[in-house]
């Protein structure tokens, strides 16, 4: 018991100090979905800094384009835009929660780029249900660092 | 202390809370997927917050029926909407003031209390398309989540 105990610590230990490119992606992913939510009560430096470290997540000249339900589509490009839509979001909705349900990561053979299908559910101030969604997302590596350069939704439900 | 919990024959004990342990993570993974309802889509027949299970094995054997209540998403997501089939592959439908018209015959939907006047054009669904709703009706139409859906995305049937 003590011997499978030890093991398991030692896989766990091995694991959070040498994470591979999969687990250094879903961080990446699950970070990017708690920086990208926010209470009613957020304060405007708050909404500034978690704004720029959503816009962190992602390359300079990365896209965002998405339909969600009830929406027409949007897309945003460059990360100074990303983070400027960040503020108009958090300054028009009350409150947004997004978490991440699943995320399939798949790393390029080089190891310099990936692609992440994605199940993200977000609830914000002014629905009444959570709005589930299934989006690709692509992936660069820069300067060690991976970053989201593309964003797309395939809606389960179509119109 | 050690008898109050393991019983006479610890071995023995530890042999049936693991194969008890096996038979509900297959249970409850692969066979009947515990849900908890989240929103107002499905008012009134499923409240906010109300528990159930989707059986995952229920459109393996057999075809997704009009009014099952079904599961819809990819398998592996922990969030999964919740809708009605109300269109079945290769009918044409229409909505007309919330009444839903299937090959131009109205839709007995009995489940549907109250109506919002919503409105769709008639389409026709391709072999593997079903159109699922949620039964509360009385929602807007911009703020009801429903549309068409792949068979690979109904997952299972709602268990009650």
């Amino acid at each position: 018991m003590v011997v499978v105990a030890a093991f398991a610590l030692c896989f766990w230990l091995y694991h959070k100090l040498f994470p591979n490119d999969v687990d250094l992606i879903r961080r990446q992913l699950v970070e990017m979905a708690e920086d990208a939510s926010f209470e009613s009560n957020e304060g405007q430096i708050a909404k500034a800094t978690k704004s720029g470290a959503l816009a962190g997540h992602f390359t300079i000249n990365a896209e965002i384009s998405v339909k969600p339900w009830g929406f027409g589509q949007i897309f945003v490009s460059g990360r100074t835009e990303i983070r400027q839509t960040s503020m108009g979001v958090r300054s028009a909705i009350a409150s947004l929660r997004v978490t991440v349900d699943r995320i399939d990561i798949r790393v390029a053979e080089d190891r310099e780029s990936a692609e992440a299908d994605v199940s993200l559910t977000a609830l914000s101030s002014r629905q009444d249900e959570p709005w589930s969604e299934t989006v690709d997302i692509q992936l660069k590596r820069v300067d060690g660092d991976w970053l989201i350069s593309r964003i797309t939704n395939r809606p389960i439900l179509r119109q | 202390m050690q008898r109050a919990f393991f019983g006479g024959n610890t071995r023995n004990t530890m042999i049936r809370a693991g194969v008890f342990i096996l038979f509900c993570a297959v249970l409850f993974g692969w066979v009947l997927r515990p849900i908890r309802v989240t929103g107002i889509s499905m008012l009134p027949t499923y409240a906010d917050r109300s528990l159930n299970f989707v059986n995952l094995l229920s459109y393996k054997f057999s075809d997704p029926k009009r009014g099952d209540v079904v599961s819809v998403g990819k398998l592996g997501d922990r969030a999964m909407l919740m809708k009605r089939i109300i269109v079945l592959p290769g009918e044409t439908y229409s909505i007309n003031n919330g009444h839903v018209f299937v090959n131009g015959e109205p839709l007995d939907e009995p489940y549907v209390v109250n109506r919002e006047k919503w409105q769709s054009l008639p389409r026709t669904l391709a072999a593997d398309e079903y159109l699922v709703i949620g039964d509360n009706r009385g929602m807007l139409m911009k703020d009801h989540y429903f549309g068409i859906a792949n068979r690979d995305h109904l997952l299972g049937k709602v268990l009650f």
